[in-house]
C-alpha cells in the first residue's frame, strides 16, 4: 500500500483537489479502475464535514476526528493506517490532513511505527498567501518544507506578480519541491497528478525505490 | 526544522442535560445545536451539529446567510478565519404499503436536515467563538419559527 499525505493550510482547497485526484486514480472509463484507493480524513473538530462529500461521491473514506494526526491522535493514526491496509488492501491510501497539521511529522510517525514511506503533497492558497504568510509563517513553512510537490491553488484569484512572489517564497522554504500552479475550478492536467503520485516522465514509479527517504 | 506540538485544551461539550423523572431513571436530552470547542495550534476549533425539519432549499439559503454573518462577526472582532465549513445532509422517508392491490405511500413530510459545522478561527477566545456559533443557530431558529 502506497501512502500520500495531502496537507496544506485551512481552506486551501485540499478536499476540492482530492476529489479530482481520487477520480483520476479510480477512473474506470477504460473498463478497470486504475487504482484501489482509500481516503483517510483527519478533522481536528469532533464533526466530520469533508468526509461526507467524499463518501457521497462514492469513495471509500475512513475518519479520524477530534484531533490532529501529527500530534494528538498520532497513535490512532497508526492504528487506522494498519486497519485500512488489512481490511481493504488498497493500492493507495490518501490521508487528507487537517489544515493545522505538519505533514512531515505524520510521515515520520508512519515511517517509525510502520516502516512505511509516504509522499507529501502540500496545497497552498494563492488568494490568501500574502495575508497569512507572516502571522502563519511557522505553520506554512512547516507544511511546505517537507513536501515532494507543492500545488499553488486558486491561481484564478491571484495576479501574476503575486504568483511569482509566492513561488519564490515556496522555493525558499523547499528548494527541492516540485511547484505547480492549479485551480480546482478547472480540470487538473493528469501530468500533475502523476507527479503528485511520484510517477516519472518515463513511466517508472519513484515509490518503488529501495533508497532511503530523500527527506532524511 | 523544529516543529511545535501543541496539546489542545480539554474539549468541553455542551448540550447534554439529565432529566431525572420520578422513577429515578436519568434521561439524557441532547440540546440542539450540540456544540463543542477546543484549541489546537493557537486556533479556536468549534464543532457543532444541528437538526431541523423543513424544506432543504429554503434552509440551505438561510444557512448560507448565517455562515456569512458568522464570518463577518469573527472578522469584526479582529479574528482571522482559518476555515468555516458545514455539510448539510437531508433525509426524507417514505413508506410503501400493500395489503391487497393498492399501494399506499406515506411520507415523513418535510426533509429531516442535519448540519455539521466546523469553525476554526485564530485570535479569538474559544468560548467566544462557540458563543458566536451558538448565536448563529439561535438566529436560524428564530427565522424558522417566523
Amino acid at each position: 500500500m502506497k501512502l500520500l499525505i495531502l496537507g496544506g493550510f485551512l481552506g486551501s482547497g485540499k478536499t476540492s483537489l482530492l476529489m479530482q485526484l481520487a477520480r483520476y486514480m479510480t477512473d474506470a472509463s477504460g473498463g478497470t479502475a486504475l487504482y484501489r484507493v482509500v481516503i483517510l480524513e483527519n478533522e481536528v473538530g469532533r464533526e466530520g464535514v469533508d468526509d461526507r462529500l467524499l463518501k457521497s461521491s462514492g469513495y471509500n473514506v475512513e475518519n479520524l476526528f477530534a484531533g490532529c494526526a501529527c500530534c494528538t491522535v498520532g497513535g490512532e493514526l497508526v492504528t487506522a493506517v494498519s486497519a485500512i491496509e488489512k481490511d481493504y488492501g488498497p493500492d493507495w491510501m490518501i490521508l487528507e490532513t487537517t489544515g493545522l497539521a505538519y505533514p512531515g511529522l505524520i510521515r515520520d510517525n508512519l515511517r517509525h511505527a510502520l516502516g512505511k514511506k509516504s509522499r507529501i503533497c502540500t496545497v497552498t492558497d494563492a488568494s490568501r498567501w500574502a495575508r497569512l504568510k507572516i502571522p502563519m509563517a511557522e505553520l506554512l513553512a512547516g507544511q511546505i518544507f517537507c513536501a515532494d510537490t507543492v500545488l499553488i491553488n486558486k491561481v484564478d484569484l491571484a495576479g501574476e506578480e503575486t504568483l511569482e512572489g509566492m513561488e519564490a517564497d515556496i522555493r525558499g522554504m523547499n528548494p527541492g519541491a516540485e511547484v505547480r500552479r492549479v485551480s480546482a475550478l478547472e480540470e487538473i492536467p493528469t501530468e500533475i497528478w502523476d507527479r503528485v503520485l511520484g510517477r516519472t516522465d518515463h513511466g517508472t514509479d519513484e515509490n518503488a525505490s529501495d533508497g532511503g527517504d530523500p527527506h532524511g | 526544522m523544529e516543529q511545535m506540538k501543541m496539546r489542545p485544551m480539554a474539549a468541553t461539550r455542551t448540550g447534554e442535560k439529565t432529566d431525572i423523572r420520578g422513577t429515578g431513571v436519568k434521561k439524557t436530552v441532547r440540546e440542539n445545536p450540540e456544540i463543542s470547542v477546543m484549541r489546537q495550534e493557537g486556533a479556536a476549533v468549534v464543532s457543532a451539529s444541528y437538526q431541523v425539519k423543513m424544506g432543504r432549499e429554503v434552509f440551505a439559503e438561510m444557512l448560507r446567510q448565517g455562515l456569512g454573518g458568522l464570518a463577518e462577526e469573527c472578522e469584526t472582532r479582529g479574528a482571522v478565519i482559518g476555515h468555516i465549513k458545514a455539510s448539510l445532509d437531508s433525509q426524507r422517508t417514505e413508506m410503501f404499503s400493500v395489503t391487497e392491490r393498492d399501494v399506499y405511500v406515506k411520507s415523513s413530510g418535510e426533509d429531516e436536515l442535519c448540519v455539521r459545522l466546523a469553525a476554526i478561527v485564530f485570535m479569538m477566545d474559544p468560548e467566544l467563538a462557540a458563543a458566536l456559533v451558538r448565536e448563529m443557530f439561535a438566529d436560524l431558529d428564530r427565522k424558522i419559527r417566523k
